[in-house]
Order: structure tokens, then sequence, then C-alpha cells
């Protein structure tokens, strides 16, 4: 969505100094751990490196190289975590994400892209309006006994995963909010959120959805849309916006992650913990949650000489990183320890960007990598706040065959109420 | 130029199938010149391949023999000698292999290892080494063959290459060449001998790659003893810094009313021996400073541009002689020792008139330790260049005038920092030092810096300057004729000319 010329001019910027393939270097604590970057991590070969999909970038616009199956291989292998981008914001300032994901587009856009499985999907979410083509009119199946009320100031967004997949993560994200006394509503048509849509190049299909989710929630007249799904998050605070022209703020309501909701809860004294939990747990920042959550500002590019007027940088530094970490340590008997690559730093478990529907073994590689990092700590389990990157996690430990307990946050806070 | 089935075959026996490539993208994104100017006329090379071992090396380079096949090879850096037709592109980073003596005070790492991730190691073990300027990113083995300065060369020593230990080379030729203590053990502990000591025939002391006559597999690297407490990391990015235990550590930053007052403090400094590092600090890395962080209301080239334009230009306008250095002291053993530091240095900047314009006391680190900050300067204007020389402090400092008139002839559209961008780290306590210019230009403009660049290295020549890299066919005529003298070196060590040629 970039323009070609701001998007020539970013791919441009890169000297290919390496700084996109490491953690924050004041936070490197060890040689295992000090790298950030899945592909390249995987792979080695350039190619495989944020600056080589920059530089690729630039050679597709000149007709130098064309989308063969290897430059699509590790362009949609790239989860699109953000961490490259992070890590450039401190160097050279370049908008790497950006222009991967433009990369991506231009793929679309040329016939080339995505890959057949995200095509799959796509087809899946026109037909039924959720990624596994699973009945549209199963959405709600999950509710049960719990009772959302029909009009209420708050939408919960529940996504695709929790409403199809992991039910109980659903159940669970509404009996929190029961507990806690708020009164919440579903969206009448609430359709996929289109995280993955957007993040494969198939923009047309994610301003569809964005249109169609943003004028439901319009229509519900709830000015506060809470979910407990990462994904669903930075569509709602970041996509959105973006697919519509516009910045976060002007939005027509108010995006918080259950954990930022509970968090505030708590800081207004309206909430505590009572039950004991007796676990020691490390905390793996989603980074849809972390890096890939900070306000969209819409910017339209304006340049004298090489000064950008009026625009505001997205860093990674405003993501979501307190909230669960502040909800987790105001649990009685829990022992929070951090992984050696956590917040901004966060190594990305492989389920972003549609990289696990393409590439599952790749996916369940990066996963694995993480519960290795997890296992490190000497924590007993791993807690997350994304039901797909749960799921991914979950799968990993199960692949690596080592003892290590997976949850969502929303299931550790229900242990606690 | 493409590989023959049968090279390819055989190179692909070597490392298996996943680790060579010829594949159009791959070798695009390998065909990239990097750093500061792009790198000239560069070529995809014919296949890109990813050893894991040294002796996976040897096999590689032995069949670029064979084949007459020549190759390049790198780490983090793009590589020098893409510039040939039909090149082997050989990636070391699959060789991570790092090993910590913490009793004898060293080493032993393959190309892989980072900077960031051996500094890291080595506080937990109460150890450090110098990280680059250039980047906690980059190979400690590619970059201490080279140059390998640091901050802490102040303290500790000089450039990398005089830190070098033993080594293990693979010669452009494919035979295995052990220098110093790994030739008789395997222990990287020494780096002399047997014999006469090699170490300066195959690493470069400025003057060219050090992949000319061959490819380091191994080296042993000294490191050093530090304190125990842990460097507490805080912050997310792109504002992140290190705590230091505030018994041990205190940043000073303290103004003199003119560079040669500055300069003779730092000498005296120097004399005293205090201090873990001492260095001057130009006002344009206040601005990058401030640039960065989205809690500023203008962030990035707009923010750096606003508070260089509204404050750093006006002071340096009214006070153009006005220099800024800053030192860590560093209390080694004990926090007496801060102490008397502290003491010592607030005496020196009373005798030579510091006034405190800008001074501050803090025990936070930004990028000393890790150099997270590199290449930040780009931040400016999207591309900048380093004229770098190692001199002593006094004729580095007369260097200071070429690069100021130079700059002046390409301002416009080098953009204008009123001759302040120039800065000095000393090594050695001051027995030498490094001198950094700085020079900005847009991504556009990219090669005025590389004639900026030119122009300096000319008239270096004239004064007896030693900068990094000097142009062989304008330095070697006037230093004893060097080039000629290591081809002979290089014709020995790579017979049929397949590494890169010496520039």
């Amino acid at each position: 969505m970039l323009s070609v010329e701001e998007y020539t001019r970013q791919a441009k910027m890169c000297m290919r100094c390496t700084f996109c393939k490491f953690i924050d270097l004041n936070w490197v604590k060890s040689l295992r751990f000090s790298r950030q970057c899945p592909i390249d991590t995987k792979h080695a070969f350039n190619l495989y490196s944020p600056h080589g999909l920059l530089h690729s970038a630039l050679a597709e616009l000149d007709g130098s190289l064309e989308f063969t199956p290897k430059l699509m291989d590790a362009l949609y292998k790239c989860t699109l975590c953000g961490a490259c981008d992070a890590r450039c914001k401190r160097n050279l300032d370049i908008e790497v994400l950006q222009v991967i994901e433009n990369l991506r587009i231009r793929c679309v856009e040329q016939g080339k892209g995505p890959m057949p499985e995200h095509k799959v999907m796509a087809d899946n979410i026109r037909k039924t309006h959720n990624e596994y083509g699973k009945p549209h009119e199963d959405r709600q199946k999950w509710v049960g006994d719990v009772k959302p009320a029909k009009k209420a100031d708050i939408v919960y967004f529940v996504g695709c995963n929790s409403a199809y997949k992991q039910p109980e993560l659903a159940r669970n994200t509404a009996k929190i909010l029961k507990s806690t006394g708020t009164d919440f509503m579903l969206l009448a048509d609430e359709w996929c959120a289109g995280n993955y849509v957007i993040a494969t190049g198939q923009v047309d299909l994610a301003r569809e959805l964005a249109e169609h989710n943003v004028k439901a929630i319009e229509e519900s007249g709830a000015k506060t849309v809470i979910t407990s799904s990462a994904e669903v998050y930075k569509s709602l605070k970041v996509d959105f916006p973006r697919l519509l022209g516009k910045s976060t703020e002007d939005m027509p309501y108010t995006p918080l992650h259950i954990t930022e909701y509970l968090d505030q809860l708590m800081q207004d004294g309206k909430l505590s913990f009572k039950k004991k939990v007796d676990m020691k747990i490390t905390y793996h920042d989603p980074c849809n949650l972390g890096r890939l959550s900070e306000p969209w500002q819409e910017w339209v590019p304006n340049y004298v000489r090489v000064i950008p007027i009026g625009k505001v940088w997205r860093r990674s530094d405003r993501g979501i990183y307190d909230a669960p970490r502040n909800i987790l340590k105001g649990i009685p008997g829990i022992e929070l320890v951090e992984m050696e690559r956590n917040r901004s730093n966060a190594w990305c478990a492989g389920s972003c960007g549609g990289t696990e529907i393409a590439f599952p073994d790749f996916a369940l590689w990066s996963a694995g990598e993480r519960i290795e990092e997890a296992q490190a700590t000497g924590a007993d389990a791993i807690v997350t706040a994304s039901p797909d990157v749960k799921e991914l996690l979950t799968k990993a430990v199960k692949a690596k065959k080592v003892k290590m307990a997976v949850y969502d946050i929303t299931e550790i806070i229900l242990k606690a109420i | 130029m493409a590989l023959s089935k049968e090279a390819y075959q055989a190179l692909e026996k070597v490392v298996g199938p996943d680790w060579i490539s010829n594949d159009p993208a791959i070798l695009e994104a390998d065909h990239v010149g990097g750093g500061v100017h792009g790198g000239g006329d560069i070529k995809r090379p014919a296949a890109s391949i990813q050893p894991e071992t040294a002796e996976e090396v040897q096999g590689i380079i032995k069949i670029c023999n064979k084949y007459k096949i020549p190759f390049s090879a790198t780490t983090t850096n793009p590589p020098p000698g893409l510039d040939r037709e039909g090149v082997i592109f050989i990636d070391l980073k699959r060789m991570r292999k790092l090993k910590i003596d913490e009793e004898n005070l060293y080493a032993t790492l393959e190309p892989g290892v980072s900077f960031a991730a051996l500094q890291g190691e080595l506080f937990k073990r109460g150890l450090v080494t110098f990280v680059p300027m250039c980047g906690g990113n980059v190979s400690v083995l590619a970059n201490t063959l080279n140059v390998g300065e640091g901050a802490i060369s102040y303290r500790y020593g000089d450039r990398g290459y005089r830190r070098v230990l033993a080594t293990e080379w693979v010669t452009a030729a494919g035979d295995v060449l052990k220098i110093g203590s790994s030739a008789l053990q395997d222990d990287y502990f020494w780096g002399e001998g047997p014999g006469p000591d090699l170490r300066g025939l195959m690493a470069s002391a400025n003057l060219e790659s050090p992949t000319t006559r061959g490819i380091c597999t191994k080296m042993g690297v000294r490191v050093f003893p530090f304190i125990e407490e842990e460097m507490v990391p805080q912050g997310d990015a792109p504002v992140t810094s290190l705590l230091l235990p505030s018994n041990r550590f205190m940043y000073y930053n303290f103004v003199f009313p003119n560079k040669e007052a500055a300069l003779n403090a730092i000498y005296e400094i120097g004399k005293c021996e205090i201090g873990l590092f001492v260095m001057t600090v130009p006002p344009w890395f206040f601005a990058m400073a401030r640039a960065r962080g989205s809690a500023e209301v203008l962030t990035g080239a707009a923010g750096f541009w606003d508070y260089w334009d509204n404050h750093e230009a006006p002071l340096i306008r009214e006070n153009p002689n006005q220099t800024t250095c800053r030192a860590l002291l560093y209390g080694i053993g004990s926090d007496k020792r801060l102490a008397y530091e502290e003491k010592v240095l607030l005496s020196i900047c009373e005798d030579y008139g510091t006034t405190f314009a800008r001074a501050s006391r803090r025990t936070t680190d930004e990028t000393h330790f890790m150099s997270s900050d590199a290449i930040v300067s780009n931040l400016a204007g999207g591309r900048f260049t380093s004229v770098i020389l190692f001199e002593s402090l006094d004729h580095a400092y007369k260097c200071t005038d070429i690069v100021n008139a130079n700059t002046k002839k390409h301002v416009p559209p080098v953009l204008d920092d009123y001759g302040t961008t120039n800065w000095f780290l000393p090594f050695e306590m001051c027995h030498i030092c490094k001198l950094e210019c700085l020079r900005f230009a847009s991504v556009e403009d990219a090669g005025e810096l590389a004639l900026l660049m030119d122009d300096c290295h000319k008239d270096f020549v004239d004064v007896g300057a030693f900068p990094v890299r000097p142009a062989a066919e304008r330095y070697g005529p006037k230093w004893e004729n060097y080039p000629e003298k290591t081809k002979k070196f290089k014709d020995l060590l790579d017979p049929n000319h397949l590494a890169p040629p010496i520039s």
C-alpha cells in the first residue's frame, strides 16, 4: 500500500548493515539466542533475510528479478513478525515491514502469489467468512451457557480460531468478562478479521473484510471492542484503519486486548486475583500484540529534501508488553521468569504472516526454537495471549516430546478468578 | 558466467544440497555491494554456498582450484571481489562455534560469531571484549583481522589485528595453515610462530581484505577481566541501554572552550591512566540521540533536523570551537578506585578550563559496550561516509583540516555539518587514536561521498596519514611499493588467483 516512489525510497535506504538479523544488541545475553529473524536463522542465505528481501524488492521493480519459486519461498516463509522493522528503527529507520508487505502485494497483483494454501484460505473466507471453511452459522456455537448481552457498550470480537477451533478460549474470555461485571455483546455478523489475508498480500479481500467488520461494529453502537486474539487485535488497531486510509485514533471504536482491559481494571482497584496458582511460567509476546500493535498513523509521503514532514513513526516500543505481565504478576503463586528474547525482542513462534498456513513445518521449527528458549528459563509452562500461537506452541511441545505446559493467558486468569 | 554442472555437483557433495544454490533469487540477494557507496560494479555470483566446518571450506576451495572458479568469502559484510564474473559466494555465517577459556582469558571462535554474542557470553563470566564502532552485529573474526577497534581499546590495547592469537586458515590454494599454538595442538592460546610470525602475512592491517590470500576459519582472540555484577539491559527498541553498576562506573560529559584544550586534557587523562575510555563527542551525536524514540514530538530525520537546526547549530555558530568530551570512569576492583578516577578527572577538567555547560553524570550506556547505535548517522540523510585515520592524536587533529577543506568542495549535496562531525577515540591510553570524520548525504547523492573520500585520501598521502583501506595504486608508490610485495605472498598462497585481488 506504499506508493511506488515510497516503496523504492524505503528499499533503497537499506545499506545491508544486518542489524535486522539480531535482537537489540543491548539485550543480547548469549550466542544461542542472539538472532531474531526466523527465515535467516533457518536458511542463512541472504535472500532469506530482511535486507535480502528489500534488495529483491528493488530487483523485481527494475525487472532484473521475477517472482521465482525461490523468491516466493523466502517471501512467504517470512513471518512478517516485525522484529527486523523494530531493529532497523534504531539504526536506519526504514519501513522494512511495509516494503516486505508491499512485495507480497505486488506478487499477488502479478498473479504469482499468494501460496496455494493462502488461496484456499481466501476462498474459505469468501464463502464462509472464516478461514477454515466451517459453516458461518456455527460462529457463535461456542457460546453455550454464556449469555452475552443483546446490547452493550462493549463488543467482544471473538476471531476465527476461538470461534471454531478452540471454543474454550472464547468461553474463557466471556467468563472472565462476566466475572468482572463487564457487560458485553457479540457482533450480529462477525466475519474473519483478515489478519492473514492482508499479510499474504490479498488487499482487496482484506479491505472487504475490514469494511464489513467496521460497519458491523458501528451498527452495534458499541464504542469499545475487546478481543483475546492478538491477531484480531492487530487487525482492529492497525490493519482496518490503514485499509480504510485512516489512523487508529480516527476509527469509530477503541480496540482493547483483554489483557489491556483487565490490567486497567487492576490499576483501578476493580480486579484482584484471590486464588493461588502455583506455577513457574514464562510469557511469550505474540508479535501481533507486541511489536505489531502500535497505533497506525496514516501518512501521505511528503519530503522536503531528506526530511519526512509530519510523519509519526511506529517503532514497536508502544506495543502491549506490560499488561499481560502485570496480570501474571498479580496472580498469587505465579513466578514469572523472562526468556532472553522478550518484549520487542521476542522470537516469533512462527504463526504470523500466514506462514503456518503455507509452511507448517517451518512454523513448527520456529515454535520449537521458542520452546527451547522457554525451557532454558526453567519454567514449567509457557503462556501466551493468542489462540493461534498457543495452538502452534502446543504442537511444538508435542513434536519435541518435552515437558512444558502451554497456556493461553485467559486460561491462567480463569484459574485465578 | 554459469558454473559447470560438474563443478556444481562437486560443491554440492561437500555441503549437501540445502546449502548451495544457483537460483537467480538467491544470487540476486548476494549481489549487493552494500556499505555506504554501494560497492561499484557488482556482478551476480555463479553460486552461493554455506559451509559449516573448516573441512567444508577446504573442500570448496580445492574444487575452486580444480575448476579455476574465483571465490569471495564473507560473514556479515558484502565481500570484496564480486566485481569478477563467475564468483562462488562463500557465506561463513553457519560457522558459529565459540569456546571461552575464562581462566586464561581468550576465546576461540569461528567466523559466524558476532561481537554482541561474544560480549553477552563474556558478561556472564565477568569478562569483556572490544565491540567495534561499526556494530556489535559484525563477525568477531572478520572484524578483528581487519580493523577491530572499540571504545575500550583505550584501556586494553590497539586495533583488533594486534590482538589476534592463534588462527586456522584455508589458503586460497586449499591448504590448511595453522599459525601459533594451533599448529602444535588444538589450542588457540598464543599466536606467534612456530618459526616466523605469519599473522601479519595473513591479516591485513587496514590495507586490504584479509580474504585475498585465504579464508580464516578459526581464531583465538584475547578477552579481558571485567566486573562480575550484571549489566542490566533496559528499555524497548529503539531506545535501550545497559544499566551499569553505579559503584563501578560513571559517565562524564564535559566541555572545553576549544579543541586544543580538549585534546590536551585527553592526553592528560591517558597519562593518569584513568577511565575505561575517553572520546570527543561531536554535537551531531546529540541530535542523533534525540532523533530516536516515539516519545519525541518529532523523531527520525525530521526530529534530527529540527533539533540540529534549532539547538545545535545556533550553539555551534556562537562558539564553533567548543568541544565536548566523554569519559567512562571505571572502578576496577573497587568503588574507591572510581572515587579516585573521578577526583583526577575533575582536577584535569579544572586545569584545562572545562565549562561543564553540557556536563552530565550518569550510569547508563546506550551504545559503547554493544555498539547498538552504529550507522545511526544514516538518520540524517540516508547515507554517510566515514573518513577514518589511525594516527597520533595531534597528527589526527591536523588532518581534520584536510577533511574539512574537502568537505566544503562537496556542500551541497553533502549536508553541511559546520565541520563539527570529526571525533577522536584514543587507544592505548592515548598512544594512538582513531579519527572518524562523518559526512552525510541523501541516498541519491551517496556517490558524492565516495568522491569526498577519494579527495581526502589523495591529500592524506602528502602528509603521511594512514587511512583505512587506502587505494593501493596511490599509496603503494609512496609506501615502499607494498602492493607489489604483498602480491608475491599472494602468488604463493593463491597461485591460481581465485581469491579477491588486492585492490
